[in-house]
């Protein structure tokens, strides 16, 4: 039934940007973090979506009408970002400081940081917006005859 | 479809409708739901042309022999089936093409169209009932 898997579309979108949200979270966390897992600075981490059932064309889809599975989004990966370079200051008095007194700091920016936060908290609502007129939409159906 | 034996195709008509109305709510909840997702290619139904033209066939269309006669039933195909300007290319840098402002009014439409139809149905059962009960 559609509607069933609008809804599981839907709640897929949601847990995507909730893990988003997550990872988000995790880099602000660790903006100062001097020693990460890896030994060195923490590095900034990114989340990489995909759309779930390989993407076919509607046409495609209409022909499985029934057997359709739901498609939504795919969280694909929790990747590190490795473009962007750390931050190096200058702090001799931290006890990370090389010997010209220079630290190396996250490769996290606090601006585009809350910017991708803002953005997944908006597609987060968007997905809720569509997830409660997907709910009316199917008790508006089992209204249907019940009088 | 055996509910057609009721009488007219109403009911028919209104179950065509509300099945076009909940894909097209799949197609949103997909779109919104990749919101994000990088070269995602929005998706839309558009089934109102289709199901006009099935109307057309089964709703007892007049044949037109003469450019003055009016063609009774349906009207004019895909009077009905809206075609929303899709977005083909993206303006932003990761080439998705989910427009979140014309998903939310196709989300709305649809929305309303589904209440519409779900009440139609619902009449018909009542008018149904209605003649059963005498």
């Amino acid at each position: 039934m559609g509607l069933i898997n609008a809804i599981a579309s839907t709640s897929s979108g949601l847990q995507a940007q909730r893990v988003r949200m997550d990872v988000v979270g995790a880099n602000v966390a660790n903006i100062d973090t001097t020693r990460g897992p890896e030994g060195g600075p923490y590095q900034r981490q990114i989340v990489r979506f995909a759309a779930g059932g390989g993407g076919m064309p509607f046409a495609q889809l209409m022909s499985r009408f029934s057997e359709q599975p739901a498609n939504g989004v795919v969280l694909t990966q929790v990747a590190t970002d490795t473009t962007t370079p750390n931050r190096v200051v200058y702090d001799p008095s931290h006890l990370d400081a090389d010997a010209d007194g220079y630290v190396e700091l996250p490769n996290i920016d606090l601006v585009s940081e809350m910017t991708d936060l803002t953005s997944a908290n908006r597609s987060y609502q968007a997905n809720v917006t569509v997830l409660n007129a997907v709910k009316q939409m199917a008790l508006r159906a089992l209204d249907i005859a019940s009088r | 479809m055996a509910l057609i034996h009721f009488g007219d195709s109403t009911l028919g008509t209104a179950r065509a409708w509300l099945a076009g109305l909940s894909q097209r709510q799949q197609a949103i909840s997909d779109n919104i739901a990749n919101i994000d997702t990088p070269g995602y290619q929005a998706r839309s139904a558009d089934f109102e042309t289709e199901l006009q033209r099935q109307l057309g066939r089964y709703n007892g269309a007049l044949a037109t022999t003469d450019p003055r006669h009016i063609a009774g039933g349906s009207r004019s195909e895909g009077q009905l089936g809206m075609q929303r300007a899709q977005l083909l290319v993206s303006g932003r840098r990761d080439r998705n093409t989910v427009d979140i402002d014309a998903e939310m009014v196709t989300l709305a439409e649809t929305q309303m169209q589904y209440q519409a139809a779900a009440s139609a149905l619902n009449t018909q059962f009542d008018i149904i009932r209605n003649v059963i009960r005498g």
